[in-house]
């Protein structure tokens, strides 16, 4: 199996295990790691506590639930499937479809303070504003929306689809986009860093392309065997964690940025990057592959630290927030907690004075 | 490139169909009856214009046809994105389906849709493109055919036929025996390689229209390639076809560097090539297949000790030279 470094062979308990039914096709924490949520290909939805307790069962989307998102704000869940339904989820109970639509509903976000929520659904940007009745939607985009992110501020939503992100400003009057950076490819995930910097987008040509948020001032990195199916800022910025079929690598953007560098390659599995994310202190970096989830405390080495159920391809993962355990989705529908119990107390990411 | 893929990998994969065709021709009437004929298997539909489809245990899923172009705009590598989200979505659920059918709009050129079995690694991996099965109406098609476009606009009847595996002439009972058989020789100097049949509401044998695969291909270019040269002299058609025919074993460095040059060179202009080849150092006859620049290629069946390791290669396309295509092919003979 695994080769595990000798110093830092770290333990991961598995703390509950439950069964969902297909793929997962999305987890993910509320802000304050009270609540977790899970979605399936069979379009059930799942809310869970932060031990697994089941908390509700949502309606089923038809053809499955595609997406899912909770406000960074107040303990609000957004769902979205197939069926081309936007649902929201309130404790204790309260569910509401907030917009309905023909096509498929691939990507659901919420801004960082909580007001605005956007919506892809097929080639229609639609975003609703609080607890507003009606959402707006925009007019077509050149292709269906794979992917939305909000900048810093609230202000604008970024739309990945081809031809390069285009970015709305839902305060504003006019549908026009604000602004374009404009590249001929096909975007398949889009990540705005938290810093507000840097904006970055996994394509299906396999490369990722950066540009600087308010300049468009861009910067592309090509030589990827796959297209890029997984894609994540660290906490401080400073690192972007890029998962293509077959590998994970890590850029660093310290200093004067990654611009004629080489990336980091992680190693440790064969199999199919489905999800990267950094954990909440910035110091591990976990992957949802084909063999299992693989956590790497990335600043030391390029092998893993710990495999989080081996031999189950995994189809996603979340840290939960202010903690080191992580909430596992797999192909064949099991969810799973799990604590990395591995070196605690390192000092913070570095890279946080840099970039601040 | 060519590679030695085990021949087992094609056997997991799922295939897929696609049907093309014009608008009215009969693709939706085939498809009811294939979904009807086919009761008891798990067949998912992607379908680009809604159609009448009579059958409610079939997964049916709307598609957008939406098309891009990979590798910096050039065009032979145009894919359909939508498919990539649909497949891919499809081969991730728990329950696996027997066979994926792919209804496309009338007007659709169907290369992005091929190309895309190419290009994601995701879908190549996990599903194989089976058979593009083109319908036609009998009484409608040459019209189609014999339209006059501008320069550079294609002609998507053309297109359509140049494309398939298999030609369903639908609809003969609206045509008379003489009418049927000159379509039919049109029909083949487009496309040689493709199986004909004659259809009236789309009754055909689904055995030859469902899991044809690479048997097919070897097949029909088993078949003596004598009637392929029948074309040489149609100046008149805009597209026609090549067919090589050469003894001796392939140096597979030398055949990957000219078909890798040619192949991106004319890519616009050749819409599939198909052969068999004979690789130096290696008993089975490999299978080759390219859609406009992106091939790939499998390893067959042995070759048997009675027959002759003969390379055969047809090429479907616009200004095809055959001297050349002759020249440069012998050059990689070892």
């Amino acid at each position: 199996m695994y080769r595990l470094s000798a110093v830092t062979a770290v333990m991961v308990d598995i703390l509950w295990a439950q069964e969902l039914d297909d793929y997962v096709t999305a987890v993910a924490w509320d802000a304050t790691g009270d609540h977790a949520a899970a979605a399936s290909l069979s379009g059930r939805v799942r809310v869970i506590g932060c031990t697994g307790t089941p908390v509700a069962e949502l309606p089923a989307h038809p053809l499955g639930a595609t997406a899912l998102a909770w406000s960074p704000r107040a303990p609000r869940l957004a769902v979205a499937g197939q069926d081309g339904r936007v649902r929201t989820w309130e404790p204790p109970g309260h569910t509401q479809v907030v917009w309905e639509q023909p096509d498929w509903i691939g990507a659901v976000a919420w801004s960082p303070n909580g007001a605005w929520l956007a919506m892809g659904a097929g080639r229609i940007l639609g975003v609703r504003h609080g607890d507003a009745e009606t959402v707006r939607t925009y007019p077509r985009l050149p292709s269906t929306v794979t992917d939305l992110a909000w900048s810093f501020d609230s202000r604008r939503v970024g739309v990945a689809c081809y031809g390069g992100p285009r970015w709305f400003e839902p305060g504003r009057e006019a549908d026009a986009a604000v602004a374009h950076f404009d590249w001929k490819g096909s975007l398949l995930r889009l990540v705005v860093a938290p810093s507000g910097k840097w904006v970055a987008a996994g394509n299906q040509d396999r490369s990722v392309h950066v540009w600087r948020l308010w300049s468009g001032d861009d910067m592309q990195m090509t030589g990827y065997p796959n297209k890029i199916t997984a894609l994540a800022w660290s906490p401080s910025s400073r690192y972007l964690a890029v998962g293509s079929i077959a590998d994970v690598t890590l850029w660093d953007f310290a200093g004067r940025g990654p611009r004629g560098t080489t990336p980091k390659a992680l190693t440790g599995f064969e199999h199919g990057t489905r999800a990267v994310t950094f954990s909440p202190d910035g110091d591990l970096l976990a992957a949802a592959t084909g063999d299992g989830v693989l956590v790497w405390e990335h600043r030391r080495g390029s092998e893993p630290v710990a495999v989080v159920a081996p031999g189950f391809a995994a189809s996603t993962v979340a840290w939960r927030p202010g903690s080191r355990d992580l909430l596992v989705g797999t192909d064949t529908g099991q969810l799973l907690g799990a604590r990395f119990d591995g070196t605690q107390g390192r000092p913070a990411d570095p890279g946080t004075q840099a970039t601040a | 490139m060519p590679t030695d893929d085990d021949p087992t990998d094609l056997e997991t994969r799922v295939p897929v169909t696609v049907l093309t065709g014009f608008l009215g021709a009969g693709k939706t009437t085939l498809l009811n009856r294939i979904l009807t004929e086919q009761h008891g298997r798990r067949i998912a539909v992607i379908e680009n214009e809604f159609g009448e489809i009579g059958i409610d245990d079939a997964l049916v899923i709307e598609a957008d046809e939406e098309i891009f172009e990979m590798n910096n705009g050039c065009i032979c590598c145009t894919v359909r994105g939508d498919l990539i989200r649909i497949l891919g979505n499809l081969m991730k659920r728990r329950d696996r389906f027997d066979a994926i059918i792919i209804e496309t709009t009338g007007l659709a050129d169907p290369a992005p849709v091929a190309q895309t079995f190419f290009v994601d690694e995701e879908v190549a991996s996990q599903l194989s493109l089976d058979a593009i099965i083109t319908v036609i109406d009998a009484r409608h098609v040459l019209t189609h055919l014999d339209e006059t476009r501008p320069e550079g606009i294609e002609n998507e009847a053309l297109e359509q036929i140049a494309f398939a595996d298999r030609i369903i002439v639908n609809k003969t009972d609206l045509v008379d025996s003489d009418a049927l058989d000159e379509l039919e020789q049109r029909l083949r100097a487009i496309n040689p390689l493709a199986g004909m049949m004659r259809a009236q509401h789309a009754n055909v044998d689904l055995d030859q229209v469902l899991g044809i695969g690479g048997f097919d291909l070897a097949r029909a270019l088993d078949l003596d390639p004598a009637f392929l040269t029948s074309t040489d002299h149609q100046h008149d058609l805009s597209v026609t076809s090549v067919a090589i025919e050469l003894p001796g074993e392939v140096d597979l460095k030398r055949l990957n560097d000219w078909l890798g040059t040619f192949l991106s060179t004319q890519a616009v202009d050749v819409f599939r090539t198909k052969g068999i080849l004979a690789i130096r150092g290696d008993d089975r006859r490999h299978v080759f297949q390219a859609v406009h620049m992106l091939f790939d290629s499998q390893a067959d069946r042995p070759w048997r000790a009675d027959e002759d390791r003969t390379n055969r290669l047809v090429f479907i396309g616009r200004n095809l030279d055959r001297a050349e295509l002759e020249r440069s092919f012998a050059a990689c003979i070892a």
